[in-house]
């Protein structure tokens, strides 16, 4: 930015601080990349929106769907079955892990020269 | 809330609740969990070879006896392992004294050995037909297998029929 600073012996009296004034000018243009993240924002807002919007649309999809009773009770019907897999194969899982410790500790107990420890799973 | 909202959060809910019912139900089996016994590796052995109480009671007793020998043989190597130790820490090759205390150690480890295979063949005459087999098949298979050749993923009967 140029500013036109005022002197005493440009103008004793001060008269000429208006003209000067009138003639100040803002030479620089607008920062590097102003514009560019001025759209970049209004992008983000849009999408940001967009976004909340589609999530508002697929939950009332999904609402209307639910209020459906056969629907209703397939949901729950799916959710039961496979919280009972994922528990029954958890076990299952827990069960093994338990044997492999178990046979482990059983070996180590009755040989002091046991020193292989089957690795979990 | 709405009536959708309630479904959803209890569909869920239900999931889980399920989840940890099946979970309870299939691990309860596994009475080993929670085996009040002093050994509870022996209520496992009782689970996997299908041993009758009369026959662990007897099992039990020969295993808190290897246990003891165990707790002797460990002291005796430990004693001589300690002892080849500050031998090797002040020479640097196999002197008579060292080549004497690896006599030693290996005397004490063939011991230990003759004492697990009589403990073995004893417990398996314990355990009911057909599994007597399954079993010093699988506990030697442990015992005296290279290390490096003796790792199994998972299930640790898996391989044994």
């Amino acid at each position: 930015m140029k500013t036109g600073k005022p002197t005493s012996t440009d103008d004793p009296g001060g008269d000429g601080l208006d003209k000067l004034l009138s003639t100040w000018r803002v030479e620089d243009g607008l920062p590097t990349g102003f514009r560019a993240g001025v759209w970049r924002r209004i992008h983000e807002r849009e999408h940001s929106v967009a976004w909340v919007e589609s999530l508002r649309t697929y939950w009332i999809a999904v609402a209307d769907w639910l209020a459906r009773p056969a629907m209703a009770t397939g949901y729950l019907a799916v959710l039961l079955v496979v919280g009972a897999l994922a528990g029954w194969a958890q076990a299952e899982r827990d069960q093994v892990q338990q044997k492999v410790v178990l046979s482990a500790r059983y070996l180590q107990s009755v040989n002091p020269y046991q020193v292989e420890i089957r690795e979990l799973p | 809330m709405k009536k959708p909202t309630w479904i959803l959060i209890g569909g869920l809910a239900l999931g889980g609740i399920s989840g940890m019912g099946a979970y309870w139900f299939q691990i309860r089996h596994t009475a080993y969990r929670n085996a009040p016994e002093q050994f509870p590796e022996l209520k496992w052995l009782q689970d996997e070879f299908k041993v009758s109480p009369e026959a662990l009671q007897r099992i039990n007793a020969l295993h808190e006896e290897q246990v003891a020998q165990c707790e002797e043989i460990c002291r005796e190597a430990d004693v001589v392992n300690r002892e080849l130790q500050s031998l090797l820490a002040t020479s640097h090759e196999v002197t008579p004294e060292i080549q004497a205390k690896l006599d030693e150690a290996n005397r004490i480890r063939t011991e230990c050995q003759t004492k697990l295979l009589r403990y073995l063949f004893r417990v398996s005459r314990e355990l009911p037909e057909g599994q007597a087999g399954r079993y010093l098949t699988w506990a030697q298979s442990n015992v005296f297998c290279t290390p490096s050749l003796n790792r199994h993923h998972g299930d640790p009967f898996a391989h044994h029929p």
